[in-house]
């Protein structure tokens, strides 16, 4: 075992996404002058994850373009990074981590950002077809496995009718695959939208050319010929597929906060933090996928997955690590793009108790609006992004919309909203006026 | 922060500007920014953009403009803002650069900017902005504001160069720029009205 010399304590980042990347460039930002050393399992720099299921999936941009900033970026902020190994112990008392390679590195302060993995699919059979014929996608290499399977695969199966099932149903479809998305629930996107929003997207890919077979309990995988998997569900429908890509959720990586002895959260299944991005070490922080931060209504803690929870999250920790208190109280919001269809979604929807429709779905621009009694409570709008950069001020702001306001597809949302900019300059400039000149004459 | 060898910006000299709108104009065509959308404003005394109108009781009226567009800023709330980096600072020029391509429309950089300066393209659902007429600069051309503005008001160039007219003409004039309480080391100085 060795000690980095390169480390000169100060602050260590373990995870290697976007919210540590945030967090960097925060710590940066806020002044922060002492050493920083980012740890990641991933072999390159933070990038980001959104566009694996899109662009990146179609083929249409490098891996470079994905980075959230460039080494460039790291050389200048003096980070020093350990890529391609994970942290597999912390050592709270002395102020150390272990890297897998034995390495040790000292901290005077520690930010877990570590993220998620995919959930895999644990079915008979499962365990057979992994190698190379279930493909899952999280990280570049994962897309860049399926894009190698692309160019012979022609019937694709994805299970799970999430996201990220829908996103890679939407991009494949129009690359000229045969696309079926298997979800085990009675409608697509189950967790997160309304039934009437999922209705709607539903609809969008069946228009498309995808086939969407809900309530498929996908109960058995077997290795079909010529590279191929089938895919058994409980009704005894089989799916042959030359592809088979599983989209069935994440779990939060926390075994290193958990082996440390940090508070984690049991429903949520992260570790658990305040408002200000801290775990139960004074000394460790945490943000991003794999951090629980206390739910504004019910008392518990929730985790999201999201990038803005990732980048705000971030935020929060480093001005905590700074030794500043600026609390994170935001509306999540998350958005997907399919086809010519982008869903922005902000706030939570869960308690509501009553839907307010704004625009006609048949024209592909609606929101809906979710209220408990009179108080929103969030909005799911598709392809109507100044209704959700409005709705998200009108969360963050606690500014009240009435139902007959959020139904009246005329009525401006902006209106309700403050003024917010106001030029003006220092120092006043000397008046001109008539007066003024003929004084000065 | 690191210190740029170039930076482009504009000095908008506000005794010239007779808010005659051309600016807004020439913007808009050269650059197809969409109806109701704007990448540049003249706003008149009272702030407003449209339906300019005087301050002051007749006979002793007052009236000024100030066209704003992107600053540029060196410290851009924007890019702080821009959770995909959509939106940077461009090192060899000072150029904050928008990539439609990564934007996701959340308008984040809306909701920071000090100046109002995004502007927001709902057919294509992006962010949009001043781009300082890239395009035209390899053919030696400048933004089409500066090239159509009738009373020569907006001059554009390189603040770090001593030799640029830019330079030339800040060590002539007082210049201020706009919400100096900022602190977001902006583009655009101006020339008093």
């Amino acid at each position: 075992m060795t000690v980095s010399s390169a480390n000169k304590a100060g602050i260590v980042v373990v995870g290697g996404g976007q919210a540590a990347a945030q967090l960097i460039e925060t710590l940066r930002y806020e002044g922060y002058a002492g050493g920083i050393t980012l740890v990641g399992d991933e072999p390159g720099l933070p990038y980001q994850r959104p566009p694996l299921s899109k662009q990146y999936l179609a083929g249409a941009r490098a891996p470079d373009w994905l980075l959230y900033r460039p080494s460039a970026f790291y050389a200048r902020h003096g980070v020093d990074t350990l890529l391609g190994v994970a942290a597999s112990a912390i050592d709270r008392a002395a102020h150390r981590i272990t890297l897998a390679d034995g390495r040790t590195i000292a901290y005077d302060q520690l930010a877990i950002a570590t993220g998620c993995r995919v959930r895999k699919l644990s079915v008979p059979g499962a365990e057979v077809c992994d190698v190379g014929g279930v493909h899952y996608l999280r990280t570049i290499a994962d897309v860049d496995r399926i894009r190698a399977r692309l160019t012979t695969a022609r019937r694709v199966v994805i299970i799970g009718g999430g996201f990220i099932g829908l996103e890679v149903a939407a991009m494949l479809v129009q690359l000229g695959h045969t696309v079926t998305v298997l979800e085990a629930q009675d409608r697509v996107l189950p967790r997160v939208v309304a039934p009437l929003v999922a209705e709607f997207f539903s609809h969008q890919h069946q228009r498309h050319g995808v086939r969407i077979v809900t309530g498929a309990h996908v109960v058995g995988l077997r290795v079909g010929p010529e590279q191929t998997r089938e895919i058994v569900c409980a009704d005894g429908e089989r799916h042959l597929a030359d592809l088979l890509i599983v989209g069935i959720g994440v779990l939060p990586n926390v075994e290193l906060a958990q082996a440390a002895g940090l508070a984690c959260d049991r429903a949520s299944g992260g570790i658990i933090v305040d408002e200000y991005a801290r775990s139960s070490d004074a000394h460790i922080v945490a943000a991003g996928d794999c951090a629980s931060q206390p739910h504004p209504r019910s008392g518990g803690h929730m985790r999201l997955e999201t990038v803005h929870n990732a980048v705000e999250q971030a935020r929060t920790a480093a001005t905590t690590l700074c030794g500043k208190e600026v609390p994170y109280r935001q509306a999540p919001w998350v958005w997907s793009d399919q086809y010519a269809l982008r869903l922005q979604a902000v706030g939570m929807i869960e308690g509501a108790d009553t839907e307010v429709l704004r625009g006609d779905p048949a024209t592909g621009k609606f929101s809906l609006f979710y209220f408990q009694d009179e108080r929103l409570l969030a909005a799911h709008c598709v392809n109507r992004s100044a209704d959700f950069a409005a709705t998200r001020r009108l969360l963050n702001e606690d500014i009240a919309l009435t139902h007959a306001q959020a139904a009246d597809a005329t009525f401006e949302l902006s209106q309700l909203l403050p003024a917010r900019v106001r030029l003006r300059f220092d120092q006043p400039w000397p008046p001109r006026s008539r007066s003024a000149m003929t004084n000065n004459l | 922060m690191n210190t740029l060898n170039k930076q482009l910006a504009f000095v908008i000299d506000l005794k010239r500007c007779i808010g005659c709108d051309t600016c807004v104009v020439g913007c808009k065509m050269e650059n197809a920014v969409p109806l109701g959308q704007f990448r540049l404003k003249v706003y008149d005394s009272q702030q407003n953009f449209q339906l300019e109108k005087p301050v002051g009781l007749y006979p002793d009226l007052s009236m000024s403009w100030l066209p704003t567009m992107c600053h540029h800023c060196g410290d851009a709330p924007c890019v702080r803002a821009c959770p995909t980096g959509t939106l940077w600072r461009r090192e060899a020029d000072g150029m904050v650069v928008l990539d439609r391509d990564k934007c996701i429309g959340c308008q984040r950089c809306g909701e920071e900017c000090p100046y109002d300066a995004l502007s927001f393209d709902p057919d294509i659902g992006t962010a949009d902005k001043c781009d300082l007429c890239e395009h035209r600069h390899a053919d030696g051309g400048g933004p089409m504001c500066v090239t159509v503005c009738p009373t020569g008001a907006i001059h554009f160039g390189d603040i770090n160069d001593p030799a640029s007219n830019l330079s030339r003409q800040l060590g002539k004039h007082a210049h201020q720029v706009l919400n100096a309480e900022d602190d977001v080391r902006p583009n655009i100085h101006y020339f008093a009205p």
